[in-house]
């Protein structure tokens, strides 16, 4: 076996306060090998990952542990400059907020290369605009022209501009739709096969480790439970942490679990709904959505699915009444959304809730839990006569809410902050139930949630429902997610609904090439081949 | 008492040692303008004729003037009217400006629109012309008149702070839920988007206290703001420096001094509260989570 291109020794960062972050991580990385850190949110992926390059943000800060770079260790006489970019490429997270928003990504791939190489600025011009052609993004613009693809395209172009020999690769697909995750991930193993690059890939997207990586380290609170190849690890999980990690990944079950659909009387309901978004300044008007009938019946789950910017969204801000149709109408329980005022408005709010995709903007950080939840509640002045009493059946509520969803009553004192993912999320659902909905319009309600904590949410969803008598407008990127729990999807594609069947019939023949490519790039990043 | 001991260190860990010792040199100016002139020996007008113009010696820490008056005593009571105007003038410039902001953030379009361009004329027109044009338009200057004055050319950078904050907390999800929850316009604006707002507010104001102490002094140096036959503030008090402060430095440096010490340690608390109020610091908000919903 080749000596490994990067290794690190018991790593460990320290938070504030002396909690330890990563306590004693142990890496070692081959030439032409993906390792693939996993672990739930928090687990002390990232801080792994940043700690390689000495770029441990404060107020954490490295505590001990060493990291050598084919057998030197760093920093080197060089210092880091030499080592980061040059040697080692990373790839951010988050690429909306990783690239400046007023250069054109072809400048900045360019003054990368400068920084690094001896190219003078024509050279490296041209040089960044071929680099930016072999990753797949064709036209050389700013950041907020570009997809979210091809963003991350273009940050890994970035990373690999002055030929590194390792690269760290952060969540490179967490905020990608399924067909461009898998995309960008073969994009990064085509560099692997082609330079004999070392790939780190930290991620919580056990699909996309799966296509991706040859050996699995398994991280929890900061330390490696878990290590091995990528087929034994995922396959025949030996550490319980890992097992959770794996039972938690949505499968694509084909047949069988579906419902027959019933006919009900529809709660929401879109008939003929236009979006369109002006012309402005000399580009074309937007039309967001094309003409959509919908219907969501009492106690039904529908799925909506689609890929990045098929109009999915705009759908649920129209019948959550945060946007207003070019024409058409929504209608929930009978009521036209956009027209309606006083008690037929009363009547929309207290129907529909909605649960939105990020936990950590979902809740307002400066109120207490409780006080979120309470929130409905207060605006609609449910629970009684006076102010006293109304307040005493809030509290009632807010504990009886946090039952339902699964947490600790006493969390209601506590501030969002101290909450996980996950927590936040059950809080949000709290908050969605407090008015006794029929309908919940969800938003992505898990792809922000590590696999484990995104099922049980979802599992605890369909408790819910049970309980309830729900209906669920369950709108999703994730084929797989969806077709676990909906009694009907919707596909979406430019603004259009084409496609409206059971999930089964969906998975077997999709119909609409729209929705071959979301079944395909599911079944690309499923752990299991389809039964 | 120990409850309240704990309270109080609490307070202090949040502010951190900077806005502490702000808050202790501000506590420490407020109680001497409000107890000096009364235990003083010396009267604010008590004329002395045997002892003028004496430097700082034990008798007159701050020297006597050309009439013989205490300029301890004279700075220290020109001291409540500067914070006064001072303190005054940063709530009525926050209250207004900080609500109009929020408002025009969160309704946009025409208020929005009338409001930013009201905001616009307002910074763009030199702000002394507008103080002489003003303080000459009334009758008699006082210290209404004056804190008037501050107020309407303070407002437009809290409005500006405010509209920008509330434009960006209405764009998240949360306020996206109570909307749907069905809250209207002024739930939102005071139960998210003030609270989202108040961290860069409050920072804002304490510096707006002390450009406000400074340009009441720059008005009264002038001539152009209170009387200081009637009115003595700490400007005032420095009206004779050009011809002065040669001689007899005393009568200019430490009214002068006194202002420097007041608007700093007001900026230093200014920033601890904006600190301290920050989302991002769990532990400081922790205790106002503890309020019953």
């Amino acid at each position: 076996m080749s000596p490994p291109v990067l290794s690190a020794r018991g790593l460990r960062v320290e938070g504030p306060g002396g909690a330890v972050l990563v306590d004693g991580v142990d890496l070692d990385l081959r030439r032409g090998e993906v390792l693939a850190l996993v672990g739930a949110s928090g687990a002390g992926k990232s801080l792994t990952g940043l700690a390689l390059v000495g770029l441990v943000p404060p107020p954490a800060r490295a505590a001990g542990g060493t990291v050598s770079l084919d057998g030197v260790t760093l920093p080197g006489e060089a210092g880091w400059r030499a080592v980061r970019g040059a040697r080692i490429g990373v790839v951010p997270q988050d690429p909306a907020a990783a690239l400046d928003p007023v250069r054109r990504v072809g400048d900045q791939l360019a003054e990368t290369l400068r920084a690094h190489t001896s190219l003078g600025r024509a050279a490296a011009r041209e040089r960044a605009r071929e680099m930016l052609a072999e990753v797949g993004v064709t036209r050389d613009d700013y950041p907020h022209r570009l997809s979210g693809g091809q963003r991350q395209r273009a940050l890994i172009a970035m990373a690999l501009g002055p030929a590194p020999g390792v690269l760290i690769a952060d969540e490179p697909t967490a905020s990608l739709d399924a067909a461009v995750q898998v995309g960008v991930l073969d994009l990064i193993d085509r560099r692997r096969a082609g330079l004999g690059l070392a790939v780190l890939l930290i991620s919580h997207d056990l699909g996309a480790v799966a296509r991706l990586a040859d050996r699995v380290a398994v991280m929890e609170g900061g330390r490696i439970v878990e290590t091995g190849e990528a087929r034994v690890v995922l396959g025949a999980p030996a550490h319980p942490r890992t097992a959770a990690l794996v039972a938690g990944v949505p499968r694509v079950r084909r047949g069988g679990g579906a419902r027959t659909p019933t006919m009900s009387t529809p709660v929401l309901e879109a008939r003929g709904l236009v979006r369109e978004y002006p012309s402005r300044r000399g580009r074309p008007a937007v039309r967001a959505l094309d003409g959509v009938d919908l219907t969501v019946g009492e106690g039904e789950v529908v799925g909506l699915v689609g890929a990045s910017g098929s109009g999915k969204t705009t759908l649920g801000r129209l019948l959550l009444r945060l946007d207003t149709p070019t024409t058409g109408s929504a209608r929930v329980a009978g009521v036209d959304v956009a027209t309606a005022t006083g008690d037929e408005l009363r009547t929309v709010r207290r129907t529909v809730q909605p649960v939105f995709q990020d936990p950590y903007l979902s809740l307002d950080p400066r109120l207490s839990v409780g006080a979120s939840i309470a929130e409905p509640m207060a605006i609609h002045g449910i629970g009684g006569a006076n102010w006293r009493q109304r307040r005493a059946h809030r509290r009632a509520r807010v504990a009886e809410l946090l039952r339902a969803v699964g947490l600790d009553p006493a969390t209601a004192l506590t501030l969002p902050a101290g909450l996980s993912g996950g927590q936040r999320q059950r809080v949000a659902l709290a908050r969605a139930l407090a008015l006794d909905p029929r309908v919940l319009v969800l938003d992505e309600p898990v792809s922000s949630l590590d696999a484990a904590t995104g099922a049980r949410m979802i599992a605890l969803l369909g408790e819910l429902r049970e309980a309830r008598g729900l209906a669920y407008l369950l709108i999703s990127h994730d084929l797989a997610t969806v077709a676990a729990v909906a009694d009907r999807i919707v596909v979406m594609h430019e603004g259009r609904i084409v496609e409206e069947v059971a999930p089964a019939a969906l998975l077997a023949s999709p119909a609409h090439p729209a929705t071959r490519a979301l079944a395909e790039a599911a079944q690309a990043l499923s752990l299991a081949p389809w039964a | 008492m120990s409850a309240a001991l704990r309270a109080v260190r609490r307070g202090a860990v949040h502010l951190g040692p900077a806005g502490v010792a702000g808050l202790v040199v501000l506590a420490l100016v407020v109680l001497a303008c409000l107890l000096g002139p009364i235990v003083s020996p010396y009267g604010v007008d008590e004329i002395d004729l045997v002892a003028r113009n004496q430097g700082p010696g034990w008798a007159h820490p701050f020297g006597t003037d050309d009439l013989g008056e205490d300029m301890l005593t004279r700075v220290l009571s020109a001291g409540r009217v500067s914070l006064v105007v001072g303190l005054a003038t940063a709530l009525v410039a926050t209250v207004a400006g900080a609500g109009l902001g929020l408002v025009a953030g969160w309704w946009r379009g025409w208020v929005d629109a009338g409001l930013s361009r009201l905001t616009d004329l307002v910074l763009i027109v030199p702000a002394f012309v507008i103080l002489i044009v003003l303080s000459l338009s009334f009758e008699r200057v006082g210290v209404p008149q004056v804190v008037l004055i501050l107020s309407l050319l303070s407002w437009p950078p809290l409005f500006r702070l405010a509209r920008a904050s509330a434009m960006r907390t209405a764009e998240t999800p949360y306020v996206a839920a109570a909307r749907v929850a069905g809250a209207g316009g002024g739930r939102i604006v005071a139960r998210h988007l003030l609270p989202a707002a108040t961290p860069e507010i409050a920072a804002f104001a304490a510096l707006a206290v002390g450009t406000a102490i400074l340009s009441e002094s720059a008005l009264s140096f002038l001539a152009l703001g209170l009387d200081p036959q009637r009115t003595l503030s700490w400007g005032g008090l420095m009206v004779g420096a050009p011809d002065t402060i040669e001689e007899r430095p005393w009568l200019t440096v430490f009214p002068g001094l006194m202002i420097v010490v007041t608007v700093l340690a007001v900026s230093l608390v200014g920033d601890a509260v904006r600190r301290s109020l920050g989302p991002r610091d769990a532990a400081a908000s922790a205790a106002r989570a503890m309020r019953p919903w």
